[in-house]
């Protein structure tokens, strides 16, 4: 199984830069490192052009967010940072076999047609690598590599600006380092769920807000009983995550055809005749 | 704040358990018929238990037949064996061993007990009103589930209970619907493509969706808050994708998980933001809206001082973030999809109060941000939250305006759908006002527009499925008024209602919350606000404005479907029945009622103003 081999590289390369950069310096040097590492997967995720990239530089900032995790214990000593930490390590492996999941596609439509069923003959293959085969057709995006760019590169600016503006009129406790990268985080991956033009791609964007918020929350969370409620919190968030990629990415691709956002377009034209516009249609294939 | 009595407990699970417990029947039912082995198991027991009935019901009337000697009743015996088993020609019928086994039977009867399970919640919640509140309706009971500590705490209070009594009742009226809808969906997808014919996951799921909010409506801890609102999304999407085989439910669906997932984590951020400030101003340990409702009261009096800027953005990213699930701009998009493609018990459901669970999250968050700003001090006070709440609300409502005014025909549950964004944005414009009368027209409108749009999706749906027996009924969606008198009668004073037409609730609570904006107009003029008048001003003419637009446009609307040639043919048109307009004409009657006369909620809602008022009045 080579991405589990790869996460788990990822996952040991992250904590090794943690613990050393702690070694050498101090926490916080390794917690802004991280951070900076956390920002640069998520703008390399916003121009890569397969998902199956997509999902690697998802993989890489999720374990970014282990040491950190991790780090933030050595700081407060509060043990729910553990927990923290081991809740993300296993997203990091779970994600992408729930991805598999949802891409591969196992419905009658997908059977009867012809591309798919192309794939499904070679028995030799397994679910997890026909699900990688088919990440490199996934990822399209709407705008250039360059737009893109320039647009993390505002978001950044942005939410640094916004940190910087709180920090200096109040009395905000930490660096403005950790509430712009939290901001950052979410505004890319807010941009990520608009720029993809596939469904699975679309869900990799929420993702990447979801860690933004894991973020803020190792950096603003300093009490053990608040971060156990917010521990609860994103365990309700990643079943959301799961019954998304269970239920409804699979669904949406299989009733219409494509996983093509732009072919989820039946709304639009509804008028007053709403059973006999409802009528299922297939939608365009994928090449 | 009290502990509760054990009545008051009793009561309390009583208003949470039975939607949940029905769910759980609804799941266990359907897990349990889904496997042929057991059909094959239960369908024979189910004969030998019949079987046995009967010879025991037949040896007593035969008993009692000699005893009597009563010769004019007719008693048959049939031969006994196997397959036809002895039966009585007795006057009370016992459903036989085969409608036993079939489906249709356990559909209605899981039917049956969420209507049974919305009963039973409505019932306990308003005997909670009278019995406990109705004396004392600034009391506040507080308690904790069992082996969780602190952590899992929840709190009753006037606002709570108002928004508790707000969720039943919709949901009660939504459940009665049920069953209708899935007959007319059954009838109108083939067995053979109709893989949701089994009802067991529409009726998990709508109580789900029924406890989640519940759930909303008691939680103490503002984490449990967020997570409550986080399950209303899981367990509805199911539920508005529920034909899985049709694209525009689906697409539906996956556009309102997708945003209200992305919305709800800037209210978390928020939520993580606001608490952090709090905490760091010495409430440590302490994420409680009770506790800290009763902390922050101290603030300015004691000296405790937060970071101004950081609870200010923390509220923006809150209203950002549950603004999403309370369909309020710039975040709304989902909400005309997921309210047009959904059943229409679950429409009601969804614009009656899925929206106004998400404003109660708001709401308590907004009076925790009001208190850390302001707390006790005296006047000037910080209004940013007031101001942000009148800037998304009267957005809202402006943004409605073109949609509903188009000429273009767009599905009606649409039109209904974009009324939700006008009504949401009127009751958070009205929250924003901040004066004590705007306030009580706002919670007032709440429950209003939860009634009305309720009648007005379980009208239209009850009239939509009228018309399927028609082959080209989608090209008739015209002359309802002649086709249905009794059902056009009632969307037609619907839509008057919904547009705040007198004598209907919704005209006299957009009348409160006008006064309280020339009221707020009028403290800025006293106070020599020259920049606040003149927004006051400018807002109160937009909604005028805004709210006669959407007035004639929906007149167009209606008047599209209601007027004009009904079915030509007299055998096609579809049937009216009685006792499905009822329950529509009783909500009806309600909306009228309480444009009237509000006295019987009078008390409920003056203590929810005075619990909003703190730190902003």
């Amino acid at each position: 199984m080579r991405i589990a081999r790869d996460e788990a590289l990822t996952l040991l390369v992250f904590c090794l830069v943690g613990f050393f950069t702690m070694r050498f310096f101090d926490s916080q040097s390794g917690i802004v490192l991280l951070m900076v590492i956390a920002i640069a997967t998520a703008v390399y995720n916003i121009n890569s052009s397969t998902l199956k990239h997509k999902l690697y530089s998802y993989i890489w900032q999720s374990a970014s967010l282990v040491p950190l995790a991790m780090l933030r214990f050595f700081e407060t000593t509060d043990g729910g940072f553990w927990l923290v930490a081991l809740f993300l390590a296993v997203r990091v492996f779970v994600i992408p076999i729930l991805m598999a999941l949802a891409t591969v596609q196992r419905s009658s439509y997908a059977r009867d047609n012809a591309y798919f069923a192309r794939q499904s003959t070679e028995q030799s293959r397994s679910w997890l690598k026909d699900a990688q085969e088919y990440w490199l057709i996934y990822g399209e995006t709407r705008v250039s590599s360059v737009f893109s760019l320039g647009a993390c590169g505002a978001f950044i600016g942005l939410a640094y600006l916004v940190a910087m503006r709180v920090q200096s009129l109040g009395r905000a406790p930490e660096s403005p380092v950790g509430l712009g990268a939290a901001i950052s985080l979410l505004l890319i991956g807010l941009f990520a769920m608009i720029n993809e033009r596939e469904l699975p791609s679309q869900v990799v964007g929420l993702l990447i807000m979801e860690n933004g918020l894991f973020l803020a929350a190792a950096i603003f969370i300093t009490d053990p009983y608040f971060l156990v409620s917010f521990w609860s919190s994103m365990a309700t968030f990643f079943f959301i995550t799961f019954f998304i990629l269970w239920r409804f990415v699979p669904g949406v691709h299989s009733v219409s055809g494509s996983a093509q956002i732009d072919d989820q377009n039946k709304l639009k034209e509804v008028v007053d005749k709403p059973q006999a516009s409802a009528i299922s249609e297939p939608g365009r294939i994928l090449p | 704040m009290s502990t509760p009595t054990p009545l008051e407990f009793l009561l309390m699970w009583a208003i949470t358990l039975p939607p949940l417990l029905a769910s759980l029947a609804s799941f266990l039912w359907g897990r349990w018929t889904k496997r042929s082995s057991t059909k094959r198991k239960i369908q024979p027991a189910l004969r030998r238990a019949w079987f046995v009935i009967n010879r025991w019901w037949s040896n007593t009337r035969q008993a009692s037949a000699v005893v009597m000697q009563t010769a004019p009743m007719a008693i048959e015996v049939r031969p006994s064996h196997e397959s036809v088993v002895a039966a009585v020609e007795f006057p009370d019928y016992v459903p036989a061993p085969q409608v036993l086994a079939h489906n249709d039977f356990w559909n209605r009867l899981v039917g049956y007990a969420t209507i049974g399970a919305s009963l039973i919640s409505l019932a306990a919640s308003i005997i909670l009103w009278r019995l406990c509140f109705g004396d004392a309706p600034s009391k506040a009971l507080s308690f904790s589930l069992p082996f969780t500590g602190n952590l899992v705490m929840f709190y009753v209070d006037s606002l709570s209970l108002y928004f508790l009594l707000l969720v039943n009742v919709i949901a009660f009226c939504a459940s009665c619907f049920t069953g209708r809808y899935l007959k007319f969906e059954s009838s109108t997808v083939p067995a053979a493509e109709n893989s949701s014919s089994e009802h067991w996951q529409f009726h998990m799921f709508f109580n789900l969706f029924h406890t989640s909010m519940l759930l909303v409506c008691i939680v103490d801890n503002l984490i449990l808050l967020w997570i409550g609102i986080q399950l209303t999304t899981v367990v509805s999407a199911p539920l508005v994708g529920y034909l899985r085989e049709k694209r525009e439910p689906q697409e539906a669906a996956w556009k309102y998980i997708l945003i209200s997932s992305a919305g709800i984590l800037f209210a978390l951020l928020g939520t993580i933001l606001l608490l952090s400030a709090v905490q760091q101003s010495g409430e440590g340990g302490v994420i409680g809206w009770s506790q800290l409702y009763r902390s922050l009261s101290a603030v300015g009096t004691s000296g405790v001082k937060v970071s101004q800027p950081l609870i200010e953005m923390a509220f923006l990213l809150i209203v950002l973030g549950y603004g999403t699930k309370a369909g309020l701009f710039p975040m709304h998009t989902w909400l005309p999809d997921a309210h047009g493609q959904a059943p229409y018990p679950v429409s009601a459901l969804l614009s009656g109060v899925l929206l106004k669970s998400a404003l109660y999250a708001l709401l308590r968050l907004f009076i925790l941000t009001n208190l850390a700003l302001n707390g006790a001090r005296e006047p000037p006070q910080n209004h940013f939250a007031s101001i942000a709440l009148v800037t998304a609300g009267l957005l809202s409502l402006i943004m409605a305006v073109p949609f509903i005014l188009s000429r273009q025909e767009i599905h009606f549950k649409r039109v209904l759908a974009y009324h939700s964004l006008e009504h949401m944005g009127i009751i958070t414009f009205g929250f924003g006002l901040g004066v004590p009368i705007a306030l009580f027209g706002a919670l007032f409108h709440a429950l209003n527009h939860a009634l009305t749009k309720a009648l007005m999706f379980l009208t239209y749906g009850t009239i939509e499925s009228s018309y399927v027996a028609d082959p080209t009924w989608d090209k008739r969606m015209r002359g309802i008024l002649r086709d249905m008198p009794a059902a056009g009668t009632v969307l037609a004073l619907g839509g008057l209602a919904l547009v705040g037409a007198p004598p209907f609730s919704v005209f006299l609570s957009e009348f409160l919350i006008l006064w309280g904006g020339i009221k707020a107009t009028t403290q800025a003029g006293v106070a020599n606000s020259t920049v606040a008048l003149v927004i006051y001003i400018v807002a109160i003419g937009l909604f005028v404005l805004s709210v006669t637009l959407i007035f004639a446009g929906l007149v167009q609307h209606l008047g599209r479907i209601l007027l004009g040639r009904g079915t030509a043919i007299s055998a096609e048109r579809p049937r009216e029945s009685i006792l499905q307009t009822i329950p529509l004409v009783l909500l009806l009657i309600t909306i009228t009622w309480f444009g009237f006369t509000i006295v019987p909620l009078t008390g409920l809602i003056s203590s929810g103003v005075d619990i909003l008022c703190k730190g902003v009045c």
